[in-house]
C-alpha cells in the first residue's frame, strides 16, 4: 500500500496513471463515434452528448497535462487554467442531458443553451485571472492548486447543478435507460465530491484528484447507452462498433510502446488499414441492418394492403353479387308465369337474359375465388359427394341454353358408375359449370356431350365433349394458364381467362387429374378424373 | 307448428311466417313478392336489432338472414337468438352473398338449416328450400 502512495506521489507519472488517461481519451473517442454513427447529430441529445465528451476531454487531459508540465510553473498553471474553462460546462451538460431524459428540455430549450454559453463566458472570462485559480505549487513532487475567493460561489454553483441534475429525476417514473443515465450521474458526483472537492479543497489531500476525474468515462458510458437505446438501437451493428474501435485502441496502445522504426512504421500501417477497413465494415453492417429494417416495413405494408385487397375483393363480390340477384330473381319469376303468360318470343329473349346474367354470376366468383385457392386460403369442405348427382343439377341449369342455341346436349350415364369421391360439393359443381360455360359458349352448331365413367376401378371421369372450333395443339398447354384466353375465342366473348385455371387448381386440390384433346375443326374434349372413395 | 296453427285463428291460421331479414329493399320487395305469391305472411327487418326485436316479439316460423346488415351483424344477430330461450330453436335459413367458408361454418355452428348463396338461387328455389323446413 505504501509503496503505491509513494509511487503516485512522486512527479513521476505512474505508468497506469498513463494508461488510464490513454484508456479514457479512447472510451470516450469510441463512444463519441458511436453515438454520431448511430444519431448524425441529428437530435438534440447527441449534439449535447457530443459538447460533454469534448468538455470532458479537455478536463482529464488538461489537469494530466499540468501535472505533467510540473516542471514549469506557467505552463502548469496555464493548463490548469484550460482544463477549469472546460469544468462548469462538464457539469451544465450532464445536467442539460438530465433534463432531455426526462423530456422536460423544450419547456426551457432557450434558457438552456443561454446558460450554457454563459457559463462558458464565466469560465473563460476568470481563466485569465486569479479569480478561481490564483496559483499552482508543487510540495515535493505533488500538484496543489491555490484556489482564488471566486471558487467557493463556483462550487455552491456546482452543488446546486448536482442538486437541480438529480433530483427532478427522483421525482418522475424513469425508463430504464434513463436509470442507467441516472447511475453513471451518481457516480460521477459521488467520486467528484469525494476526489475533486471535499479531499483536496477542505483535507489538503491532493493525490486521489485522477478518480474524480476519470469517473467521467463512467459517466460518457452510460449516457451513450441511454441516448442510444433511446433512439434506434441495434445489437448487432453496436457490437461490430465495439469490436473495430477496441482493436484500433489496441494497435494505437502498441505504437506508443517503445519499438524499433521498422515496428514503428507497420503498426502505423496496420492501424491506418483497420481504420479504414473498421469504417467500411461498420458503415456495411450499418446499411444491412437499415436494409433489413426497410424490409421488415415493406413486408408489413404488403400483408396490411394484401389484407386490404381481399376485403376489396370480398366487399365489391358482395355488392356486385346483389343487383345480380335481383336481375337473376326478376327475371326467374317472369319466366315462371308468376306475372301471367308470356309469349315465346318474350320468353326466349328472357332466357337469354338469364344466361348472361349467371355467366356475369360465375365471372364474379372466379374472380374471388382465384386469390383465395392461388394463397391457400380457401377452406375446403370435403365431403362425401354422388358426383353424377352433382354433374346433372350443373348440366340442367345449361341445358335450357344450349338447346335455345340450337345445340343437342346430352348426359351420358352407364349402369353401374361408380361416383363417389370426396370433394367440396360447390367447388366440384364450379369445376362442372366452367367446362359446360366453355362448350356451350364456344359451340356454334352441333352437339354437347357429356359422359361419366369409370377408367380405372379407382377413379371416376367427367367428359365434355363439344364440337366448337377445337384448339390447336400449341394454344392446350397454355389453356389451364393464368389470364390465358385461346386465340379463336379473342373478340368472340367475354372472359376473365380465369376460368380453366380455376377449374385446374380446384381438381389437383382433390387428388385428380385434368386435360383435354382437341383438333382444329373438330371440336374439343375436356375432362377431369376423380379418385374415387375407396369402399368400406 | 301445431300451436301455431290453433293460436292464430284470428288472423288466417294456417299461414306461415317468414322472417325476411335484408337490408337491399330491392331483395326484400322481391322475396316478399315471392313468398306472398306462395301463401306465407312476411315480415321484413333491414337491420340486425330490428330482426331480433321482431323475432323476440311477433310469431315467427322461420327466419330467412343476411349477413351482411347493419347495427347488428348477422352472426351477432344468431348469437343472441339462440341465447334466448325462446328463440334458439327457431329455424334459420342463411341467404347471402357472403361465400366465405369460415362464415359458412360459423353460422352452421350456431345451428343454422341452410346456408344459400343469394345470386346461384332463383326466388322458386329458395322458396323450396323453406318448405322443407315449415
Amino acid at each position: 500500500m505504501n509503496e503505491i502512495l509513494s509511487f503516485i506521489i512522486t512527479r513521476e507519472i505512474p505508468v497506469y496513471n498513463k494508461i488510464a488517461v490513454l484508456v479514457i481519451n479512447f472510451s470516450a473517442a469510441v463512444l463519441l463515434l458511436i453515438v454520431f454513427n448511430h444519431n448524425k447529430l441529428k437530435d438534440i441529445q447527441s449534439k449535447i452528448f457530443m459538447a460533454m465528451g469534448a468538455f470532458i476531454l479537455l478536463w482529464v487531459d488538461f489537469a494530466y497535462l499540468a501535472r505533467i508540465a510540473g516542471f514549469n510553473h506557467n505552463l502548469s498553471l496555464f493548463f490548469l487554467r484550460i482544463a477549469w474553462i472546460a469544468t462548469p460546462p462538464v457539469f451544465y451538460t450532464v445536467y442539460l442531458t438530465s433534463v432531455l431524459l426526462v423530456e422536460k428540455f423544450d419547456k426551457y430549450k432557450k434558457a438552456s443553451y443561454s446558460l450554457l454559453i454563459l457559463s462558458l463566458i464565466l469560465s473563460a472570462a476568470t481563466a485569465s485571472t486569479n479569480l478561481i485559480i490564483s496559483d499552482v505549487k508543487f510540495t515535493g513532487s505533488t500538484l496543489d492548486i491555490v484556489y482564488g475567493v471566486g471558487f467557493y460561489p463556483f462550487l455552491v454553483a456546482i452543488f446546486a447543478v448536482m442538486a437541480f441534475t438529480v433530483i427532478p429525476m427522483l421525482h418522475v417514473q424513469l425508463k430504464n435507460n434513463t436509470k442507467i443515465f441516472l447511475i453513471g450521474v451518481l457516480i460521477f458526483y459521488v467520486a467528484n465530491l469525494i476526489f475533486n472537492i471535499t479531499l483536496p479543497v477542505f483535507l489538503g489531500i491532493t493525490h486521489y484528484y485522477f478518480f474524480g476525474d476519470y469517473s467521467t468515462i463512467i459517466l460518457l458510458g452510460m449516457t451513450a447507452y441511454a441516448i442510444i437505446r433511446h433512439g434506434l438501437f441495434d445489437i448487432k451493428v453496436v457490437t461490430t462498433e465495439l469490436l473495430t474501435f477496441i482493436i484500433w485502441i489496441i494497435l494505437l496502445i502498441k505504437l506508443f510502446t517503445p519499438q524499433s522504426t521498422t515496428d514503428t512504421i507497420v503498426d502505423s500501417l496496420t492501424l491506418t488499414l483497420m481504420v479504414i477497413f473498421g469504417i467500411l465494415l461498420v458503415r456495411s453492417v450499418i446499411k444491412e441492418v437499415d436494409q433489413r429494417r426497410k424490409l421488415q416495413e415493406l413486408t408489413q405494408k404488403l400483408r396490411e394492403l394484401d389484407k386490404q385487397k381481399d376485403e376489396f375483393l370480398s366487399v365489391a363480390a358482395h355488392e356486385l353479387r346483389s343487383p345480380l340477384t335481383a336481375i337473376k330473381g326478376y327475371l326467374s319469376m317472369v319466366i315462371e308465369g308468376d306475372t301471367g303468360e308470356i309469349s315465346d318470343k318474350a320468353k326466349s329473349f328472357l332466357l337469354d337474359s338469364t344466361s348472361v346474367t349467371e355467366r356475369l354470376i360465375r365471372l364474379v366468383n372466379n374472380m374471388l375465388n382465384v386469390s383465395r385457392i392461388e394463397e391457400g386460403r380457401i377452406v375446403y369442405q370435403l365431403e362425401n359427394v354422388d358426383l353424377i348427382k352433382a354433374v346433372q343439377e350443373v348440366y340442367f341449369t345449361f341445358r335450357f341454353e344450349a338447346e335455345r342455341k340450337g345445340l343437342e346436349i346430352k348426359l351420358t350415364v352407364p349402369d353401374g358408375v361408380r361416383d363417389n369421391v370426396m370433394v367440396d360439393p360447390d367447388r366440384i359443381k364450379e369445376v362442372v359449370g366452367n367446362f359446360l360455360s366453355n362448350a356451350v359458349k364456344f359451340t356454334e352448331e352441333g352437339k354437347v356431350d357429356v359422359k361419366i365413367g369409370n377408367p380405372t376401378p379407382e377413379s371416376v371421369k367427367v367428359e365434355i365433349a363439344d364440337t366448337g372450333p377445337g384448339i390447336s395443339e400449341s394454344e392446350q398447354n397454355k389453356l389451364f394458364s393464368k389470364f390465358y384466353r385461346a386465340e379463336s375465342t379473342e373478340g368472340k366473348t367475354m372472359g376473365t381467362g380465369l376460368g380453366l385455371y380455376i377449374t385446374k387448381l380446384l381438381v389437383e386440390e382433390f387428388g385428380g387429374k385434368i386435360g383435354l384433346e382437341s383438333e382444329l375443326g373438330k371440336g374439343s374434349t375436356f375432362w377431369f378424373e376423380l379418385p374415387l372413395v375407396k369402399a368400406t | 307448428m301445431d300451436e301455431n296453427s290453433t293460436a292464430g285463428v284470428f288472423d288466417e291460421p294456417a299461414k306461415k311466417t317468414i322472417l325476411l331479414i335484408e337490408d337491399d329493399p330491392l331483395l326484400v320487395k322481391m322475396y316478399r313478392e315471392k313468398f306472398e305469391m306462395e301463401g306465407f305472411r312476411v315480415i321484413s327487418a333491414e337491420d340486425g336489432e330490428k330482426g331480433l326485436d321482431a323475432a323476440f316479439n311477433e310469431k315467427v316460423d322461420i327466419v330467412i338472414l343476411d349477413l351482411l346488415i347493419p347495427r347488428l351483424s348477422g352472426m351477432d344477430f344468431l348469437k343472441k337468438l339462440r341465447e334466448s330461450e325462446m328463440s334458439k330453436d327457431l329455424p334459420v335459413i342463411v341467404l347471402s352473398n357472403l361465400s366465405e367458408r369460415e362464415e359458412q361454418d360459423k353460422a352452421r355452428q350456431l345451428g343454422v338449416k341452410e346456408y344459400l348463396l343469394k345470386a346461384n338461387l332463383t326466388p322458386t328455389q329458395v322458396v323450396e328450400k323453406i318448405k322443407l323446413y315449415v
